[in-house]
This record gives structure tokens, sequence and C-alpha cells, in this order.
């Protein structure tokens, strides 16, 4: 049981294998392996001369439909049912228990939020037209895992669905060859299961050039993008999901200003080359395998002005960059009260780090898992502001006189003997480093040597004065209690008077 | 009335002791100058790292807790041999039960207010800089704990010995042991022999220093990733309820161990 | 008031105590004698149940041993060396007092009657207290909890000659109906206090009896120095020898004579000096050694013992 803990890299090692699996899993994967470069080339076709929206189609004729429950139309099924193409669809306030099929480009218009509600079987909306969405609460659909029940489903149309609630969805938006589509405004909320048995937020499967912005993504499995580029992903709020957000394929793509926050992985990008990352927060990741991004077999990722906070580890590289002739680059990034602010397998190198800030992290860098030599420092690392540097900086260019060298002999040893990690926190490592600095023959490796150690904070005061984004509310799922903690606070301070009064009456009775 | 003057009494010598008194000022001091001081005021979005705080804070107390236990625990019975005061008060109407009751109820007295007075004003200034006041009082309530644990080994270790010279060397060895030496062994072994890493999880329950350890980062760490995968093997085997009882049951198992034994010894000289 | 029944206490293979008994009444004032390692200390602390041991132990009809609370309760406590508590004078009372459940008050007193009132030494700590100090300190506190029986081990052996004689007088001094029992090996604490004497040895009490009794069973007759006109020096001791009285007599070179004497002698050889008309012009009785006193009684008792056997 333990000896199969030990197997290397076990977190993230297991995580991609869940990823990968859950790839193979999808309907139709091994063909869309099979017919990617095709799909990819119809897709950028797709994309350049996207199809039209459906109000685009509205001809002088185009009527539109009124649906409100106790109307003469009382469904919106019946009403897209006698729509033509073009033809909008407006829901009045109410409850409407039913699933509706979107065969013919509409727009359905939900006025004061009205409620579409599956019953737990089903897709809400099914779409295979072009369809907007927006004003609605589709809620409760079903949970087979085989169909892939969603909030929204659209296949081979193009879809802007824009300012709905989706609450109690297994899925919540799924888009299949859906190009050039946008999901705006959205607060979607997962289905109250175990994390691995939920769906996900977001799905995109073929769909490049979609936007996906200023949506709230909350207990959720993944938003994950399969073979999709050139999307952009902004201002998104996901929280206490697994893989915040997943590239599996996807290349040249960028994403800015989210907010990934509790998820076990805030950002997961695989197989996928060119995607800059810039200005996102990716906070509090927990769990054995919580990583603020994570890299694996990702090539020219370029990470710019993130916040990594909070997080079992701020950024983990497991072969990425791929190739010699290719580099990551991070850039202006903190790395703040993370667990580890770098996890990297061992043989990783061809990381370029500049500019970013290190403060206060359990430890800076730490490698772990995989085979092979250690050659953590032969990543590039230059110009970096690390709290922990010793040096100093007489000639007062801003840049520390020596290196700054971040070597452990308890890190070498947890690196190479993983389980011994167990002693974290423990008073053996003070003892251990204590031991390494009178014997010179157990100097460990070093993990980094940063060669002009900044000793200005840049990065963290920009994040500190004007923050790019600002930290979400506590979630619901997690109240804070604020009476338990005054009374808990009354408690200690009464304790800690209680312990002084106590003290000194019955010390100094006779 | 005889248990509680001898409690009264144990607990004003055990105030009074010289390296009881140093440890507590070392908790005291080093607890707030690692709140105020050790995390500059810096937080981006709210964000503080209160874990790392608390974590700073758990250290501390797993250094300077056993030994503010131990201390006044040790010479609690041995001191009193070498003085020759036990007899005497063992010739008064009292059994030696109430007496060890006494003792162990004094020094653990003493022990807690020590830490409550410590751990509750740095809790306070870790409260007042956005700590969650339950976690706080959770620690606290572990600290406790920790504290009652080596008072019931320092008082066995103090019933074994005769002078307090003898007690307080064996239980700076136990402190030590327990501290690093032990784990540290168990690590070299580890690395060096390839014992199974099985024996270093039931080290890190049987031992009280490592135990405190575990529940306070299961804590302060849900996921407790820290620890490796040792760590999550025992997640995902125990869970995390589960985990942290079985570690506090450890404490609890070797505080009634030392209590027990401990006056058996006492007794011992009787038969 | 203190009931021994065949009490025996064996550390491992070595028997100290072998079956002793002992009674003792109310008000009666005990010295106990014994060799050293003949087991006085391990009697008292069988009384105080310091120790387990076989047999039966009353004090005040109340069983004695390590459970023997309510025993203890009954007796007061002065140890050999008296112990040094981390404390000041008046919260050692305290606590002590509150221990037994006794109020403060008489302990002090007693303290201002044995010439340490409690506004002068009460802030003292115990450490600052002279020996002698200290024993009255614990025999206050016996003594104001209205103990009926008093334990002393070797009460007077670690003070000064004036220290041991002011702590006798305020022995002297207890009420009468209270019950002393004392380890000792000084003849003077003998003479003065006890009014019964008994001596262990063997794991058993061998002598049970008054200090009389036990001078003229063990034999040892004392001694006696005189001093007669250095004219008559000679006459004097060839007179003496003749006294049956007398086992032997010498001239010390110092112009005076040591006679040794048998049991009761004394009387007689001055009576006989004086008889003959030789006129005694100083004269002092020198005290037997109370070793001495037990090393004839028992070696006496051992030849008495060869002498049953083979007769």
């Amino acid at each position: 049981m333990i000896r199969s803990l030990i197997r290397p890299a076990v977190g993230p090692a297991a995580a991609t294998l869940v990823a990968v699996v859950g790839l193979a899993a999808a309907p139709g994967t091994a063909l869309a392996q099979e017919g990617a470069a095709d799909a990819r080339r119809d897709s950028s076709a797709a994309e350049r001369s996207p199809a039209p929206w459906p109000s685009a189609l509205a001809g002088p004729d185009s009527r539109t439909w009124t649906v409100r429950p106790d109307g003469p139309i009382s469904a919106v099924s019946a009403a897209v049912d006698s729509a033509r193409p073009g033809d909008t669809v407006r829901v009045l306030p109410g409850r409407y228990r039913e699933r509706v099929v979107v065969d013919r480009p509409v727009t359905l218009i939900g006025v004061d939020r009205p409620v579409l509600d599956a019953g737990g079987r089903g897709h809400v909306i099914e779409a295979s037209a072009a369809l907007e969405v927006r004003g609605f609460e589709l809620r409760d659909t079903g949970t087979n895992p085989d169909e892939e029940h969603a909030g929204v489903m659209v296949r081979d149309a193009r879809a802007r669905i824009v300012d709905n609630v989706l609450a109690d969805v297994y899925y919540g938006v799924y888009l299949k060859n859906s190009q050039a589509s946008v999901v705006r405004g959205n607060r979607i909320t997962g289905k109250p299961l175990p994390p691995p048995r939920r769906g996900d937020g977001i799905r995109l499967w073929y769909s490049s050039g979609t936007e996906i912005v200023d949506n709230t993504i909350t207990r959720t499995r993944d938003v994950v993008v399969f073979f999709s580029d050139r999307l952009s992903i902004r201002e998104n709020l996901i929280r206490d999901g697994r893989y915040g957000l997943h590239y599996m394929y996807s290349n040249n793509n960028h994403f800015e200003r989210n907010r990934f926050v509790g998820n076990q992985v805030g950002s997961f990008i695989m197989y996928s080359t060119d995607i800059t990352l810039e200005d996102n927060l990716f906070a509090e990741s927990g769990g054995a395998s919580g990583l603020g991004l994570g890299l694996k077999d990702a090539d020219s990722i370029r990470a710019v002005g993130n916040l990594f906070v909070e997080n079992e580890a701020g950024v983990y590289l497991d072969n990425s960059p791929r190739g010699r002739d290719v580099q990551n680059h991070f850039e202006r990034n903190v790395f703040f009260e993370n667990d580890a602010g770098l996890r990297t397998l061992p043989s990783v190198t061809g990381n370029v780090f500049r500019d970013n800030d290190f403060v206060s992290n359990h430890r800076a860098v730490e490698v772990t898992g995989g085979v092979g030599e250690n050659q953590a420092a032969q990543n590039d690392w230059r110009g970096n502001y690390w709290s922990d540097y010793a040096g100093f900086d007489r000639d007062g260019d801003g840049v520390g006189d020596t290196p700054y060298v971040y070597s452990k002999l308890s890190e070498d040893l947890m690196t190479e003997h993983p389980p011994l990690r167990l002693f974290s926190y423990s008073p053996v490592v003070p003892v251990v480093e204590t031991v390494s600095r009178f014997f010179p023959f157990l100097k460990p490796r070093p993990l980094v040597v940063d060669s002009a150690p900044k000793l200005v904070r840049g990065a963290f005061r920009r994040w500190e004065r004007e923050p790019p984004v600002a930290r979400p509310a506590p979630s619901a799922t997690e109240p804070r209690s604020t009476r338990t903690d005054a009374a808990a606070g009354i408690l200690l301070l009464a304790s800690a008077a209680g312990a002084v009064g106590a003290a000194r009456t019955l010390g100094s009775r006779p | 009335m005889t248990a509680l003057r001898l409690l009264q009494r144990e607990l004003r010598d055990s105030l009074r002791n010289y390296w009881f008194a140093v440890s507590s000022g070392v908790l005291v001091v080093g607890g707030l100058l690692l709140m105020l001081f050790g995390q500059p005021d810096q937080a981006i979005l709210g964000y503080r790292g209160f874990a790392r705080a608390l974590a700073g804070l758990m250290q501390l107390a797993l250094f300077v807790v056993p030994l503010l236990a131990l201390f006044p625990a040790v010479s609690a019975l041995a001191g009193e041999r070498e003085l020759g005061t036990l007899d005497y008060l063992l010739a008064q109407p009292v059994t030696r039960d109430e007496v060890f009751a006494g003792k162990w109820t004094g020094v653990g007295a003493a022990v807690s207010l020590a830490v409550l007075a410590g751990f509750g004003a740095t809790g306070l200034v870790a409260v007042v800089r956005g700590v969650p006041p339950v976690m706080v009082v959770v620690l606290l309530g572990f600290t406790l704990l920790l504290g009652v644990c080596f008072v019931s080994l320092g008082i066995w270790i103090s019933s074994l010995l005769s002078t307090r010279a003898r007690a307080t060397s064996a239980g700076l060895t136990v402190w030590l042991f327990f501290l690093a030496m032990g784990s540290l062994g168990l690590a070299g072994a580890f690395v060096g022999w390839g014992v199974p890493a099985s024996v270093l999880e039931v080290w890190a329950f049987v031992n009280p220093v490592e135990a405190y350890r575990l529940a306070s980062i299961a804590v302060l760490d849900p996921g407790v990733s820290v620890l490796g995968p040792v760590g999550a093997d025992l997640l995902e085997r125990l869970g995390r309820g589960p985990l942290i009882a079985l570690a506090l049951a450890s404490l609890a198992a070797w505080t009634g161990i030392g209590y027990w034994a401990g006056r058996r010894a006492f007794a011992a000289p009787v038969r | 008031m203190i009931s021994i029944d065949g009490l025996r206490k064996s550390y491992g293979e070595q028997v100290v105590l072998d079956g002793l008994d002992l009674q003792v009444d109310r008000g009666e004032r005990v010295a106990v004698l014994g060799l050293n390692g003949a087991g006085k200390t391990t009697l008292l602390q069988c009384l105080l149940g310091l120790i387990g041991f076989e047999g039966s132990v009353t004090v005040d009809g109340q069983q004695a041993g390590p459970a023997g609370k309510e025993a203890r309760r009954r007796i007061g406590y002065v140890p050999q060396r008296p112990p040094v508590f981390d404390m000041t004078v008046s919260a050692f009372l305290h606590l002590f007092s509150d221990l037994r459940d006794a109020p403060v008050e008489p302990a002090t007193e007693r303290m201002a009657e044995f010439g340490l009132p409690p506004d002068e030494v009460g802030e003292k700590q115990m450490s600052a207290l002279s020996g002698g100090m200290l024993q009255k300190t614990l025999l206050a506190l016996a003594l104001g909890a209205e103990v009926p029986v008093l334990l002393l081990d070797e009460p007077t052996a670690s003070l000064d000659p004036s220290s041991r004689r002011e702590f006798v007088r305020v022995l002297e001094g207890v009420d009468e109906d209270r019950t002393i029992l004392f380890a000792t090996h000084r003849l003077e604490d003998v003479e003065s206090l006890a009014n019964r004497v008994i001596l262990i040895h063997g794991g058993g009490v061998v002598f049970d009896g008054t200090l009389k009794d036990l001078w003229e069973r063990s034999g040892v007759g004392g001694e006696l120095w005189v001093q007669v006109p250095a004219s008559r020096q000679e006459a004097a001791v060839a007179l003496l020898r003749d006294r049956g009285s007398v086992r032997g007599a010498a001239e010390d070179g110092g112009g005076g004579i040591r006679v040794e004497l048998a049991p009761g002698g004394a009387m007689d050889a001055l009576g006989a000096l004086r008889d003959r008309g030789v006129e005694v012009e100083d004269f002092r009785a020198l005290s037997p050694a109370l070793d001495e006193v037990m090393d004839r009684l028992l070696s006496a008792r051992s030849v008495g013992a060869e002498k049953r056997d083979t007769g």
C-alpha cells in the first residue's frame, strides 16, 4: 500500500493520468485524434467566416414569440417548434418544467430570469442550430456520464450564451464543434457530487475562437478545452473545482485576469503550445496535488504578472518545455505563501524566470518525483526577488552582490526519498540543515542559482497597490461563521487573562 | 482539600522553577516576535498566509512546550527525594496516590497556564492580524495536550530517579530523542537500510511530538500535502478527522501511560 | 496507643525486623535503642507507613501502613534530618496544618512558646533556619495538630550541644498524655526523656524496661573519678581494689584515681573510702557509654544463649 504510493511524483502524475484517461474515455476520442488535423483546419476556416447569429437571420417577417406560464404558449419548446429561423422567443417569469431542443436558429430571451427546469433528466437546452440564450435560469440536468447532460449542449453550431444562471447542472455549457461562440456572464454551479463524479463547468470540443468571459463557475469538475485554439478566456472566477482551466491539445491561447480559487489545480496546461497567461490569480489550490498552474508537455508558455498565493505548489513543471529549442517564460509573477513556489520534476530545463518575486514560500523551489538527474538549477534564473535571500547590495544597484543559491540538504533528501517529507516542519529539518553546514561534503546540490537576485519587490508591489483583479468574496459553500470566530476570540482573551490571573493568585498564596 | 493543597503547592513550586520560567518566557516572547515580525506586514488581496504563521507558532511550541513541561515535572518527585522532603510529606495524613495526583495536576496546571498565557497572548495578536480564531483555539488545545503529555512523561521519569540532576538529564534525553534524534535515526535507517515507510508512519503517531505536529498540520493544511506521499497515504486511508483523532489519541495515550506508570513506580517502594 | 504484633520487614534477602512485638501505652516515653542498622528507623517508617511490611501495627486503634492515612493523622513526626522545604516558615505551617485539617494557630502559638514568634520567623525561608529551629518548628506543627503520638528519629543527632539541651527541654515540657517514641543512641536523651527503654537487635526487642534495668542487666556499672590526698593515693587504690563493687582502680597519673564500678557500686566505693578515713577531695561520676551498655548486654545475651544451648 505504502510502497505503491512511494512511486515517483504520485500527486501530479496521478492527476495527469486522470486527465489522460478522461480524454480516452471521451466519446469519439480516437476518431477525434485521428482527424484532429482536419478538424483544426476546418475550425479555423469556420472562424474566419463564422456562422451568423440567429438575429442576423431575422427578416421583415420574423416575429417574436412570447411564452408565459398562463399564456397561449406556455412552453418554450412549443414556441421554438413554431418559430422560423431568426425568430425570437421571449420567456416571461415563471417555472417551465421542460427540456428544450433547438433545431433552428433562434434567440431565447428570458425576462426577469425565468426558470427552465429539466427535472433531473437530460439536457436543459440542446441545440444543433445557431442559438442565443440570455437571462435564464437553467437547472437540474440529468447526470448520465455517457450522455454528458448539460445546461446548454451545443453541437455543430455557433452559440451565444449570456447572463444565465446554471444551477445544479451536471455539465454547464458543452460546446462541440461550435466555432467562435461566446459564453459570457453566466453563473454556473455544479451538482453537490464528489469532484470526480461531477461534470465540467464548461467543456469545449473542437470549438476554436470562442470567448469565455466573466463567468462564475463553482463546484464543477473542470473547465476544459480540447482541440480548441485562439480562445479568449478572461475575467472568469473558477472555484472549488478540480482543474480550474484545463487545456488539452489546444494551442495559441490566451487567458487573463481570471481568478482560480480553491481548485485542486488552478490551471493545467497539457500537450499544448503557445499559451499566454497574464494577471491571473491562482489561489488556495489545495490537496496533495494542489497546484496553481501545472504544465505537462507544454511548450512556449508565457506566464506574466500572475499571482500564485497559498497553493500547495505555485507552478508545477512536468516535461515542459519538451524540446531543447523551446522555452517557457515566467515573468513578473508573484509566488507568495505557497508550500512550494515552484515544484518541478528533476529533468525539466528550459524555463526562464525573470523578475518574479518569491515571497514567504515554505520552500521556494522543490524538485520532486520523476527519474533522472536533478537539473533544476539549469533553468535560467535571473533578476528574481527572493524573500529569504541573505546577501547584501553594497553598490546599491538593486541587485544582490552574491548569487541567490537555494540548496538544502533536507530538500535534497526529501527529493530523493519522498516519504521523508513526512518530517516537514519537524525539528529534524533544522537539525539536518545545521549538520550540513558543518560538513561540506554533505553540501547538497543547489536547486536554484539566481546570478542577479533583486533586492526590491516589483511584481509584489504591483499586486499590493493596483491588483489586476480583486479577491473574490468567500464562497457560499464554506461560510465562515463570525459568531464562532467571535466566541473563539473571546475564549482566547479569557484564557490568556485567566491564566495570568490564576498563576498570580495561586502562586502567591502561602 | 488535601488534593487541592498539594496541587496548589506544586503549581507554586513549578511557577518558581527557573527553567520553567525561562522556557515560558521563550514561548511568550518567541510567539509574539513570530507574530509581530516573523510575518512582516505583507498582504496581497487580503492573503496573509496565516497557516504559515501558525505553523511557525506550532514549530515554536514543538521545541519549547515539551521542555517547559519536563523541567518542573522531572524534579517534582526526584527533587523532593533529594531534598529529603518527600518522606516528611508522606508522613502526613495523605496517601501516595494523593501526593502523586497532586504533583501531576499541579505541574499540569502550571504548564497549562504557561501555554494558555503564551499562546493566548500570541493568539490574540494572530487574531488581530487576521488569523481565524477557531484555528488558534484548536492549536491551543493541541498544545495543551502536548504539554500535559510531557508532564506525565516527566513525572514518570521523576518517579524512577532520586536526584534532580539525574532526572533532569534523563528528561533532556527523552526530549532530544522525541524531538529530533529518534526521527533523525529513523530517517537515517530509511535512507540507509531501506526501513519500510510504514515504520515512519507508525513513528509519526507513536512519538508524541510527531503526533502533535501531524494533528496540527492536518488542521492547518487540510490536504497535508507538505507531508508528501506518506502523508497523502495516511489521509487517503484514514481521512482527515480520524487522522487528527488518532494523533491526539496517541498524545492522550502517552499522558495515560506516563501517569499510570509513574503512579505505579511511585507506589512501588511500598511493596 | 501503639500496638505492634509480629512486625516483619525485609529488603530482599536481608531481614531487618523479624516478628517484632511492642505495646506502648498512652503517655509513655519510649527510647528505641539499637546498633546501627538494627532497624530503629525502619520501625518508625513502618509506623508511618513510609514502607510496606508484614504484621499488624496500629496507632491509636488505626491500622498503620502505606494506606494508613488515619494512623498518620495521629502521628507527629520529626525526622533525623529535618526537611528543608522551599518555602517560608509561615507557608510551611499553613500547608502542613491544612494537610492535617488542623488550624494553624495552635502551631504558631507553640512556635512562640519555643522562642520562634511567627512575626519574627514567619517570612523567613525554611532554609534560613538552623537545625534546632527546624526541629522546633516540626515539633510545634505536630503539637499544634494535637497528635497523640510523637515519633522522633534521632531528634538531637544533628544539633549542637546548646540546641540539643534546648530541644530536650522543650520535649520535657510536652503534655503528659502524649506518647513519645524516639530512636536514639544518646544516653543523655534517654536519661532526660525516656521512662522506658527498648533495645532492638536481630529483628526483635531484646530488652524492654527502665534505664536502670538496662544498666543492671548489662552489667555495666560506670566509672568514678576520685581525688584523694597524694599521700593516701596508693592506699586508696589498694582499698578500692578489694571492694566487691569495684572491678578495677588505677591512678590516672594526674593525681586522680579512675574506678571502674560494678553496677550500683558508686556509693559503696565512696562509702568505703570515707569509712577508712581517706578524705575524698573531689569526685565525678562518669556515665557508661550507651554503646558499651548495648555491647555488654548483647554479648552477655549471646553468651547466655550459648550457655543455654550447651547447658
